[in-house]
């Protein structure tokens, strides 16, 4: 399990600095040709897409690697054997959040799918809701994957 | 009932160690549930549709050009520089911490990335010095607090982001009290030199000082292209954000030619995993704002904090006491995220500019990250140092104290913090 968690991790992250890249690069296009006088209508849309994108992604990627902001002040004083039990319920709540993220997700592209961009009418809006779809789905796996993980941790505890 | 259930659920998960971006978002989602009429679509489209803000696309910017200008070894350069400046006066290299500290605010516009660039060189130097390792750690973590305040500033962005207020407003309200800050610090330095008879190096010729000048002025250049070009209203911060990258790039390929292109993805990476930590908490944020809109919280809070007897001085002091105890246990991004739109309403009902509030907000916040149990400067100067924490805040307090000072002048004398800003600027403030 934590093999597949960890290779769709590096897809992951692989097109989340690709999404940033672009973004990047666009954001540079838009700044250079306002000064330039040049009229790029394109380049917000391109940035501000690829931005969300990278950042579902990004967040995707750090929810396996267990990153994201959490106050564990109270968690780290128990015991081993306590702290797995925590983090099993955590990992429970957190799924039920990713659960609906990919539930949700899948009802807001499927709405929006044939909706079309301003600048870029050739582009559907789908496209671009289909990150909250995938974001819930890898860290559904991801919390799938740490709730096995605390499990085994737990009767490992419980054998010692 | 609803919403004290909602609150108790919200502590409760925080405190059990969930995911503070995923409790959120799950309070969001059960609280629009329990909204006639309202379905849990509303929480997913308001996560994505905060994230279009322009001003929030400056964050993976600025990170982005900070882990340039680290990778670039900009923080080495500057160093040198700013020891040649002040390495001769007692306690030198502790002076010359602090100054390459307000100087690489200027360029980076994150704390932690200052303690790492600036702590991994000047800590060891400062131990073999002589210096005690409280000392080096408590200077290099005090002194990086100075990267939130003195633009540019992630901070600053994300708070622009939350209250509607003008980036290039906040950054220039941070400007004086943030040198101000600095000085103060190094006023502390210059008492605890003379008390410890700390060390200090022989002076550096004026010919070689001008020689490490040139050396660092591709990097010295940064704020002033960046302060100089949002201040005037020449670009917005976000594109100032993106200056910045491609400066910093430049120079760190073709002037100091130390990065190289495979070295590239590696920067891009880090700069994805850690600007989506703060951004992702800010889309489910927003999801929760939707459902604070529902149950009327910002008349609610606004009301509140209108008939707190004492007025605007009473309110700020109570931010500030607020901010510092949210600060010892969370990061300033989340903590910003959860309360400024609770407190901005009353702010703003008992008539404190919004770029004041924020400038008192980011300054309390900065100060928490070299706070216990959780204060990430305080953390990563320690471990470069390799002491405990109650060590590295021993060596952190006589700053500290300092910092609560001007913080409090900051916040209870508001036209003397306008002043200057109203002067360079006076558009900003009609």
């Amino acid at each position: 399990m934590d093999k597949i968690a960890k290779r769709v991790q590096h897809i992951e992250v692989f097109l989340g600095t690709l999404f940033i890249t672009i973004f990047f690069i666009t954001i540079v296009i838009q700044v250079f040709s306002r000064y330039l006088g040049i009229t790029v209508t394109w380049t917000g849309e391109v940035a501000t897409y690829s931005f969300t994108w990278a950042v579902f992604l990004g967040a995707g990627a750090m929810t396996y690697e267990n990153k994201h902001f959490a106050f564990t002040s109270f968690k780290d004083k128990l015991s081993e054997r306590k702290q797995e039990v925590v983090n099993i319920i955590i990992s429970l709540i957190v799924m039920s959040f990713t659960i609906s993220i990919f539930y949700f997700g899948i009802i807001i592209t499927k709405k929006f799918w044939n909706y079309q961009w301003i600048d870029l009418p050739m582009m559907k809006m789908g496209y671009t809701w289909l990150c909250l779809p995938i974001l819930g789905a890898t860290t559904t796996l991801y919390t799938i994957n740490h709730l096995i993980m605390s499990i085994k941790r737990l009767r490992m505890e419980v054998q010692r | 009932m609803t919403q004290v259930i909602l609150i108790l659920l919200f502590i409760v998960f925080i405190a059990m160690g969930v995911p503070i971006s995923y409790v959120i978002g799950i309070v969001a989602l059960l609280g629009i549930f329990l909204i006639p009429n309202l379905g849990g679509i509303v929480v997913f489209m308001k996560m994505f549709t905060g994230l279009g803000s322009f001003v929030l696309l400056a964050v993976p910017l600025f990170i982005l050009a900070a882990n340039l200008m680290n990778h670039g070894s900009i923080s080495k350069r500057l160093i040198d520089f700013s020891n040649a400046l002040v390495g001769h006066r007692r306690g030198g290299l502790a002076h010359a911490n602090i100054v390459v500290s307000m100087i690489f605010a200027g360029v980076s516009g994150s704390s932690q990335a200052d303690t790492a660039g600036v702590g991994k060189v000047l800590i060891p130097k400062m131990q073999e010095s002589g210096y005690d390792n409280e000392t080096a750690v408590g200077v290099t973590a005090a002194s990086s607090t100075l990267g939130s305040i003195i633009p540019p500033s992630i901070t600053m962005v994300v708070f622009a982001g939350i209250a509607n207020v003008s980036t290039g407003k906040l950054f220039l309200v941070g400007i004086v009290p943030g040198i101000i800050l600095g000085l103060s610090m190094m006023l502390v330095v210059f008492i605890i030199s003379k008390k410890r008879n700390f060390p200090r190096y022989d002076k550096v010729s004026f010919k070689d000082t001008v020689k490490l000048f040139l050396s660092s002025f591709p990097a010295l250049l940064t704020p002033v292209i960046i302060i100089g070009g949002i201040v005037t209203g020449a670009y917005t911060a976000t594109e100032a954000a993106a200056f910045a990258c491609v400066y910093a790039l430049i120079i760190g390929m073709f002037f100091y030619r130390t990065i190289k292109p495979k070295d590239l993805p590696k920067i891009i990476k880090e700069t994805l995993k850690l600007s989506s930590l703060s951004l992702f908490a800010l889309a489910t944020a927003n999801a929760l704002g939707e459902l604070l809109g529902y149950y009327n919280i910002s008349t609610r809070a606004a009301n509140f904090f209108a008939q707190i007897p004492g007025g605007a001085p009473v309110f700020m002091i109570t931010v500030v006491i607020f901010f510092l105890f949210i600060g010892t246990f969370m990061d300033a991004v989340p903590a910003m995220i959860l309360f400024v739109p609770v407190i901005l309403p009353g702010a703003l009902a008992l008539g404190i500019d919004p770029a004041h509030l924020g400038l008192v907000v980011v300054m309390t916040l900065a100060l928490g990250l070299v706070t216990p149990p959780y204060g990430l400067c305080l953390l990563i100067a320690g471990s470069i140092a390799n002491i405990d924490i109650e060590r590295s805040f021993r060596g952190v307090i006589p700053y500290f104290i300092i910092a609560v000072v001007v913080l409090l002048s900051v916040a209870l004398f508001p036209n003397v913090v306008m002043a200057i800003p109203r002067l360079i600027s006076p558009s900003y403030f009609i």
